[in-house]
């Protein structure tokens, strides 16, 4: 899945032609965009590009038009986007689907969609590239990858969409079903995934599948969510451990994600939480081998004065759910334990002065590196313990 | 201002015709629709299912159009509140979801009652709401679903 797409200066052409919701006939079209820059500053570790010096490598400009008619509609997205060293692909086809929606009830939808969907991973996946749709500047570590090379990954796949919804009373129950088809790693990918440039080989991700089951009553002031993500992550090729000195690496694994979530949203306050249960399995190198992480975060948001919203968010990361402190790993290995977990207790100011711009200020205090990017730290040592500032204006129509 | 004309001439020969049924049980907030859809029941779960946009069609398979106030418009916290029994940032949260995902169609936002009245007036298969009060203060009696079938016939 290669998703560069040559041709950002299509997107800011279009951006100039403006907002416009519009119907003619039965045809109803809709063009949508979205711009926002950050501002990271760090201590301890670089957490976002370089941010121990201060960094502005994290915007994002997207544009999306969708259009429909009667059960057919075509939506598309392209995204500009940057984040340090992790995402340098520059400009992309988000997104790109046709859904043909064959049931349309007073109580009940059902419908395909196909080519490059979104994937309903957890609350926040399928709309995790812009501000105005996440719970903060950053998405909780411990369930959405930030600092990995799976986001991209996870983020929307070509293939096929199944879903439906059906109102059961006060709740709204739906499901989404998705199946990718095979594809391997773009080179950023690969290189977010190994934490360096020093892999050369194939990654392929085989039989990429995301189900969905949301539940939604009180007039969606509850929600609550099911997620099951599956793949097989095969690579082969040699890894460069010294300069001029490789080492073949090879190896299989399937991996399995859960995820349970669930939100309350009062008037004044909301209430979100997710937890991730990951499971690997596998050979590596010929050896069996199999891993299982979690992690799990909790947030609270209070909307103090209309426009503004206070939050608050722990959020926990395991790499070993059978060794969350990390002493077994580093009595076996003799390397640090913190590496093997992260503790992330975030602070958050949002301000919404308008119906179009917005205003994020973040202040994360960490414990624990198992969630610094490896590929911002290549040539220093990574410290147990950081903060990361960040700042973000974003403008939406 | 033709249509304001039309529409107090097409009340007036109506006889203010029975008030719109459920779920204008609150009188405060008023449901509106195109004159092609007025004979449509539009109950509370109805109108909740077609603003958080999970239903997209009236039952003859025409598509809605979904017309709102802005956010912090106190209308529409009151219809909110009172018809969905939500909040608005609920619906910006579901409607920005729509959008960004590619899954469906935000509501139009129009800046007054006024406008609201003009453009589901004069769009087929338009769903908006009103203020009661105000319709109460303009022509004495409730603003009719018939009343409007003779707003929606205007030529403007």
């Amino acid at each position: 899945m290669n998703k560069n797409w040559r041709g950002a200066w299509t997107l800011v052409g279009l951006t100039a032609a403006g907002a416009a919701p519009a119907q003619t006939g039965d045809l109803n079209y809709q063009l949508h965009g979205f711009a926002s820059q950050a501002y990271a500053q760090s201590w301890g570790n670089n957490y976002v590009g370089d941010s121990l010096d201060g960094s502005f490598a994290f915007y994002e400009l997207g544009l999306n038009a969708t259009a429909g008619g009667g059960p057919v509609t075509v939506s598309a997205q392209a995204l500009y986007r940057r984040f340090g060293d992790l995402d340098r692909e520059g400009a992309r086809l988000d997104y790109a689907f046709a859904d043909y929606r064959f049931l349309s009830a007073l109580d009940a939808h059902a419908g395909v969609r196909l080519g490059r969907v979104k994937n309903p991973y957890g609350f926040f996946n399928d709309s995790r590239d812009v501000v105005f749709t996440r719970p903060g500047i950053l998405l909780p570590g411990s369930v959405y990858f930030e600092g990995s090379g799976v986001r991209s990954l996870l983020f929307s796949s070509d293939g096929g969409q199944l879903y439906g919804g059906w109102n059961a009373g006060d709740h709204f129950l739906s499901l989404t079903a998705g199946r990718a088809l095979n594809f391997t790693a773009s080179d950023d990918q690969k290189r977010s995934l190994f934490g360096s440039e020093g892999f050369s080989g194939d990654v392929d991700i085989d039989g990429l599948t995301v189900v969905r089951l949301l539940d939604e009553w009180a007039a969606g002031t509850w929600r609550a969510a099911l997620t099951y993500t599956s793949a097989e992550l095969s690579f082969d090729g040699e890894q460069q451990v010294a300069p001029g000195f490789s080492v073949p690496i090879s190896g299989t694994f399937d991996t399995d994600l859960y995820i349970a979530s669930i939100a309350y949203n009062a008037e004044r306050y909301s209430l979100t939480a997710e937890y991730l249960l990951t499971r690997f399995k596998g050979r590596f190198n010929g050896d069996t081998d199999r891993n299982s992480g979690d992690g799990v975060y909790v947030q609270a948001d209070y909307r103090f004065l209309p426009g503004w919203t206070g939050m608050l968010r722990y959020d926990l990361s395991f790499s070993d759910r059978n060794d969350r402190s990390g002493r077994d790993y580093a009595r076996s290995t003799g390397g640090d334990r913190h590496e093997r977990f992260a503790r992330d207790l975030t602070a958050g100011l949002k301000w919404l002065p308008d119906e179009h711009w917005g205003v994020w200020v973040e202040q994360h205090f960490i414990v624990g590196s198992a969630t610094v990017p490896r590929l911002e730290n290549q040539d220093r040592r990574i410290e147990s313990t950081g903060q990361l500032f960040l700042v973000m204006v974003g403008y939406h129509f | 201002m033709a249509w304001r004309a039309r529409l107090l001439a097409a009340a007036l020969a109506l006889g203010w015709a029975a008030p719109m049924p459920a779920p204008a049980a609150d009188p405060d907030v008023q449901i509106i629709l195109s004159s092609d859809h007025d004979g449509v029941q539009v109950d509370r779960k109805l109108l909740l299912s077609v603003y958080i946009g999970r239903v997209t069609t009236w039952p003859d398979g025409k598509p809605i159009r979904v017309f709102t106030l802005a956010d912090d418009h106190p209308l529409h916290v009151q219809f909110a509140r009172q018809m969905l029994g939500t909040y608005p940032y609920v619906l910006r949260n579901a409607w920005n979801k729509l959008v960004y995902t590619g899954t469906g169609f935000a509501p139009t936002t129009v800046s007054n009652e006024q406008e609201m009245r003009r453009r589901v007036s004069e769009t087929p298969g338009a769903i908006g709401y009103v203020s009661a009060v105000q319709t109460n203060g303009l022509f004495g009696r409730q603003l009719t679903r018939v009343a409007m079938r003779g707003l929606g016939a205007s030529d403007e």
